[in-house]
């Protein structure tokens, strides 16, 4: 027994010389700075975020989560930049046009640097956008391009590249064709998926590209630093940015951390310049800096399965979404600073016709919130047309997290309590539930969505027949009709008033059943100016903030 | 001795072989895949990834592949985390958990083989309440409170230690004392009642009777008798530290391997929890191995075979 204990030890004390030896390493302090010989000391112009966590890849051409956008976004530029609230303003492009027919866009590139002093050129662009659709190496985002003339039939090896509708003029010029006119183009250039690559950089690093400071080419506000993986990533101003003079931060140190509780006390003691999100509790705790809300543009909703044998009823599905008492779910069982939603786009941050004015303006919903009067006589209504005189039980799946199932809860007990329909709850992991939801084998489903661009296209495009984002397997061919020439309308007011119509069947229809637009609350230390949060990827904005009265 | 090494290792490579196609097939049973995600990607795209990473060919074919990479030490590349390789993922992130462990259990089996001598010598007495205080408080408030509690107080209010991370002497102490905080309940309470038992056996009270120090009878007879049976504990403890803390880890931010353990189970990350099971499955193996060999050597009496009498 003596010896087994010996044994032990021996291993234990072997073992931890073998991790010392390769322990963390803290890199070793660096020298103090020099004071300043003589005036006011000036304020250290750093900032400490919450990066939330490590990202997938920062490979632009792959990069989808809104993390990666948002550190695209920070050490890159494209021919736009986000300029936030869905507009763009001119990035390396300095200026650009399109077409009378919206299809071919041409875009003047300005005299701007990589962080190795060199230019960036038309070709830079073409590069990284070859590299995007190279059928070799397919991604996510791919489909990005698909607007482009051929581009969807190189990604799949049915054209050649010189085929690609994206042409070189000179240097400074860089032409594209569209296969059809796309009003945001301009939008879409600012995306990650467009990020210019210079291809002797590319080459030499391989696919070791931006995966460690050595192998970040920038052509941005900021560039890599430091990359500590799963950790902290530190940037710092880009010289070589062509308008390095708007840039006030010297450095920005993003931190990892993935538990809200932990984020909440980093800020509060001090460690973090703001928080990602605050929920109810910690917004009343909060001592240091200011509260402030934002969109984080995402839509929540109930899919209905249209094709289940009580669901496929209209009337029925819209029973169901008028009899949720929508305001009671947001303050009492969410406790979160959202808004009911009696409709699908939405609101203040997708721009009508005009550009300017939101696109919910004009109609702010389609029925009354917790209608239950209505829901009674539609279900009722409902039921005659099915011929049935009961409603089976019927399941809805929602995410198997706590908050998940407390909101399916909460539906159920009004389902139960307005309507006397019995429901059950399905919680699922999060993967099972896309997987289920993209092969229609639910009954309801508790799902939200975010928009990629200012446009309600984003949204309404979704409910096509067959579309890959179709869960609910919704179909109606007026509805297909609308989507299709709205596409090609090049005139903005026509191309609009499309989609409202389109919208208008859509909510007619209800194969989804709107819940609420989620807002967000966060911390932002009073210090911090011109920091801002935008409800399209980029969130975090933070490239023209800067540091006023820390001391 | 060689035939009994030998024999050793060779049951030691079919345990590792069936950790590593269990998880690998186990993984697949899971519905859906690693290119689904809420904004869908369109089929034919979906289609050419699958071809990309090999996902497209039979379930056999792509587990030869697998088990040829692996007996090649290749685990392959993650798809949670794109451009990196699973083995770079597991040398990066391992010296973290490895050290937040192997801290947790000096502080458990030092603090706890401490608290459980003074309970016993104070048998029923106010310190062996406080022991049976800390042992309740330990065995029953989960981890992630503690932290959070923790680091409220230590890092907010009095701001004595930084909240989270991993970056010096000072970043460690909170989650140590976290993770450590269940050994030590254990530790205290199998050490309290071991010292009991020997406290009444017929040697103490021959030492007594000897005319010993009472100092010379706890560290000679009573200690050295009691931690035994405790030793025998710290085999899951050690396996503990080797594994990381996926709650201590998320909490405190350290960028250990603890995580992945949920993460890449729900990004269906093939490669990557196949990666890391199979590697805690070879330390585990071996170690085990080494421990036999050990005893093999040691205790000529204990042989596989028992030829060698």
């Amino acid at each position: 027994m003596k010896k087994s204990l010996v044994i032990v030890l021996a291993m234990l004390m072997i073992l931890s010389f073998t991790l010392t030896a390769c322990g963390p390493k803290t890199p070793a302090a660096e020298p103090a700075a020099p004071a300043a010989p003589t005036e006011a000391p000036k304020e250290a112009q750093e900032l400490t975020i919450n990066l939330f966590a490590e990202v997938s890849t920062l490979d632009f051409q792959a990069c989808s989560s809104s993390g990666e956008i948002q550190i695209y976004n920070w050490i890159m530029e494209g021919l736009t930049r986000s300029a936030g609230g869905g507009s763009v303003k001119p990035g390396i492009a300095e200026k650009y046009e399109a077409s009378p027919d919206g299809k071919v866009w041409t875009f003047h590139l300005r005299d701007a640097k990589w962080s190795d002093g060199k230019p960036v050129t038309a070709n830079d662009f073409k590069y990284g956008w070859m590299r995007a659709i190279d059928p070799k190496t397919p991604r996510d985002y791919t489909y990005f391009l698909y607007d482009i003339v051929n581009a969807e039939e190189y990604s799949q090896g049915k054209a050649t590249a010189d085929q690609v509708g994206i042409k070189v003029v000179d240097d400074k010029t860089l032409e594209v064709t569209l296969k059809q006119p796309v009003t945001y183009f301009d939008y879409m250039t600012s995306f990650s998926t467009f990020a210019p690559v210079r291809q002797d950089f590319a080459e030499q690093v391989g696919d070791k590209l931006n995966t460690s400071p050595e192998t970040f080419l920038s052509n941005g506000p900021f560039k890599v630093e430091s990359w500590t993986h799963e950790s902290e990533m530190v940037f710092v101003k880009n010289p070589e940015y062509w308008d390095a003079a708007s840039i006030k931060l010297d450095k920005v140190t993003g931190l990892m951390i993935a538990e809200d509780s932990t984020e909440f006390n980093m800020y509060e003691a001090g460690e973090l310049d703001h928080t990602i999100a605050l929920n109810a509790d910690q917004k009343a705790a909060l001592t240091k800096g200011e509260v402030r809300k934002y969109s984080d543009g995402s839509v929540w909703f109930i899919d209905f399965n249209t094709k289940h044998k009580i669901l496929k009823n209209k009337n029925i599905r819209k029973a169901m979404t008028y009899a949720i008492d929508r305001k009671s779910l947001i303050e009492n069982v969410a406790k979160m600073p959202w808004v009911p939603a009696m409709a699908f786009v939405q609101p203040d941050i997708i721009p009508d016709a005009d550009g300017k004015t939101p696109w919910r303006n004009a109609k702010p919903g389609y029925f009354k919130d917790n209608d239950v009067e209505t829901a009674k006589q539609l279900l009722e209504q409902g039921m005659k047309e099915l011929g049935i005189t009961s409603i089976p039980k019927m399941k809805i799946m929602c995410n198997e997290n706590a908050t998940g199932q407390m909101y399916a809860q909460a539906l159920q007990e009004m389902w139960k309590k307005n309507l006397n329909i019995e429901v059950e709850l399905e919680p699922v992991p999060s993967s099972v539930r896309i997987d289920r939801q993209q092969k229609h084998d639910f009954d309801m489903s508790y799902a939200g969505w975010g928009p990629d661009y200012p446009d309600p296209m984003t949204d309404l495009d979704l409910y096509v027949t067959g579309g890959g984002n179709n869960d609910p397997d919704y179909s109606n061919p007026e509805y297909d009709a609308l989507i299709k020439a709205a596409k090609a309308e090049p005139d903005k007011a026509k191309k609009f008033e499309m989609m409202r119509k389109a919208e208008d069947i859509l909510m007619d229809d209800m194969p989804i059943g709107p819940l609420y637009f989620r807002y967000r609350n966060y911390g932002v230390r009073e210090y911090v100016k011109g920091f801002e949060r935008d409800s399209f990827a980029p969130d975090i904005q933070f490239i023209y903030a800067w540091i006023e009265g820390k001391n | 001795m060689f035939k009994y090494i030998l024999k050793r290792i060779a049951g030691a490579l079919v345990t590792v072989w069936i950790v590593v196609s269990l998880t690998w097939f186990m993984m697949q049973a899971i519905p859906g895949d690693p290119f689904q995600n809420e904004r869908r990607v369109i089929p034919e795209l979906k289609e050419q990834l699958r071809k990309y990473y090999g996902l497209d060919k039979p379930l056999v074919v792509q587990y030869g592949v697998y088990m040829k990479n692996f007996a090649q030490g290749n685990l392959g590349m993650s798809f949670l985390r794109k451009n990196r390789m699973v083995n770079t993922i597991i040398k990066e992130g391992l010296p973290y958990s490895a050290s937040l462990g192997l801290r947790a259990i000096a502080v458990g089996f030092i603090v706890g083989i401490s608290l459980g001598i003074v309970a016993a010598l104070n048998h029923n007495k106010g310190w062996d309440r406080f022991s049976i205080f800390v042992a309740i408080l330990g065995v029953s408030i989960p981890g992630f409170v503690i932290a959070a509690t923790l680091q409220w107080f230590l890092g907010v209010k009095l701001k004595i230690l930084p909240v989270a991370q991993w970056k010096s002497f000072a970043h460690t102490i909170m989650p140590t004392f976290a993770l450590s905080l269940t050994m030590i309940a254990q530790v205290a309470r199998f050490m309290r009642s071991s010292m009991l038992d020997v406290i009444g056996q017929d040697y103490i009270k021959t030492a007594k009777a000897k005319g010993l120090s009472t100092m010379k009878i706890i560290w000679s007879h009573e200690i050295r008798n009691a931690i035994l049976p405790v030793i025998t504990i710290l085999g899951p403890w050690i396996a503990f530290v080797l594994t990381g803390s996926f709650v201590i880890e998320t909490i405190f931010a350290i960028p250990g391997i603890g995580k992945f353990y949920v993460q890449s189970i729900n990004a269906q990350d093939y490669p990557l929890i196949t990666g890391i099971t199979a590697f805690m499955g070879v330390l585990m193996v071996f170690m085990n191995l080494l421990v036999d060999i050990l005893y093999g050597l040691i205790d000529p009496r204990i042989r596989l075979d028992g030829s060698s009498k």
